[in-house]
Order: C-alpha cells, then sequence, then structure tokens
C-alpha cells in the first residue's frame, strides 16, 4: 500500500503555530492507520495544475490571504470536479 | 469553497472576499462580531458526513475566523449540490459538503487546533480514509 500524499495549500511561514497544527493534525490522523506524507504548496506555485497531480488529498490550509487566492480557487474547483478529498479550514 | 462555489456553479463570476478588497460581490465579508480565538459550539446535520465522522451531532471547535458567509449569501450553502451541515448558535453556517463528492468538507472554524497524539480529529481521519479509498 502505498504512502497516500497530502498536498496542503498554505503560504504561512513554517514556524506559525497554525501551519504546525496543521500538519500535526494530519500526522495525528496518519497514525490511526494511513501512511501519509503531508507536502506544503505555496499557492503562487500552483497555477494551471490540476487537483490530482498535487496530491491524493489537499487540505486548504489557514493563514488567508492567500498569495494568490485566485489559483486557490482554480485548485478547488479542479477537486470538485475530478472528485479529489479536499477540506478547507 | 464558497467563492469558488459562488463563481463557477452560482454564476456570480466577481464573488469575493472581502479581505480582498472591496471589488465584486463580497460572499465572505467580515463577522459582526470576530470569533478569531474562541471556541464555539456547532450544531451538525444528523446523517451528514460530519455527523457521521463526529459520531454527534454537536461538537466544541476553535476558531481563528474572523470572516463569514455574508448574511445575503447563506442560501448559497445550500444549493447546487452544496449542503449545510454545521451551523454556530447564532444560526450561521459553520460547515459545508457535497454529498455527491468522495469528500468535500469546508469548516468555518480550525478542526486542527483540536486534534491531538492519539486523538485525531476526525476531519483529518475521514479525509484520509477518503484519498485511501480513491488511491
Amino acid at each position: 500500500m502505498r504512502p497516500l500524499t497530502v498536498a496542503v495549500l498554505m503560504d504561512l511561514p513554517h514556524d506559525h503555530a497554525y501551519h504546525r497544527a496543521t500538519l500535526a493534525a494530519l500526522e495525528h490522523a496518519a497514525a490511526a492507520g494511513s501512511q501519509m506524507r503531508s507536502v506544503v504548496v505555496a499557492t503562487d506555485t500552483i497555477r494551471g495544475r490540476a487537483a490530482d497531480s498535487l496530491g491524493d488529498a489537499i487540505v486548504i490550509g489557514p493563514g488567508s490571504p492567500y498569495r494568490d487566492a485566485d489559483a486557490v480557487i482554480d485548485a478547488i474547483a479542479s477537486a470538485r470536479e475530478r472528485g479529489v478529498p479536499l477540506v478547507g479550514t | 469553497m464558497l467563492v469558488e462555489h459562488a463563481r463557477n456553479l452560482a454564476g456570480i463570476r466577481d464573488a469575493s472576499h472581502a479581505e480582498y478588497g472591496v471589488e465584486g460581490t463580497p460572499v465572505i465579508t467580515p463577522l459582526a462580531c470576530s470569533l478569531d480565538g474562541q471556541e464555539i459550539i456547532v450544531d451538525l446535520v444528523a446523517g451528514s458526513l460530519l455527523a457521521r465522522l463526529y459520531e454527534s451531532v454537536r461538537a466544541t471547535e476553535r476558531t481563528t475566523c474572523s470572516y463569514g458567509l455574508a448574511l445575503d449569501a447563506q442560501h448559497l450553502a445550500s444549493e447546487l449540490g452544496m449542503v449545510v451541515t454545521a451551523t454556530d448558535d447564532t444560526g450561521e453556517v459553520r460547515a459545508i459538503e457535497r454529498p455527491g463528492h468522495p469528500f468535500f468538507v469546508g469548516t468555518l472554524y480550525q478542526p486542527q487546533l483540536r486534534s491531538a497524539a492519539g486523538r485525531p480529529h476526525p476531519v483529518f481521519v475521514g479525509l484520509l480514509q477518503a484519498a485511501r479509498t480513491r488511491a
């Protein structure tokens, strides 16, 4: 069973409490049974990327305003259309 | 997620989030009273994915939100395949999902702030389960 890749779209500094809490929450959930690696992706690097090319699941992380809010909206649309699991918090 | 919904499905092409300025039709606007740093009680809709994950219809959550769905846009969250699955004690929308999608959940609170080792938050457990089912 291959590890899941979860893309976390988030621009917060790595030492920000909400950045750390989001990644920790994924680790806590993975400990319940799914091998997983999380990848933090800056919003100004995802223009034109289909949701399923970003990961097996997507987390729209906290910390708006995003550097590229329209790219985040496009990623959400792509996840909706392609059936990619997504949570926005 | 609500701005995407408004723009691409509800036909409000200039739907906007007030945090990004005053242009367009704001569907996300500042809350009358910011909830940043507070705990809120959310009522979950029985039978929703969220309620099934929580195994409850009520939860206490932490929030950093200073914005919410505009009062005159509340109906958008219950249209075009989107349903409201949590409200707060003021009746305002606090979570949405798309029942026809494997896992499409948006919260106007921050479940990650309540997660802990050995006590993972059900929203993140559900996300990984859905991803594993699909992988």
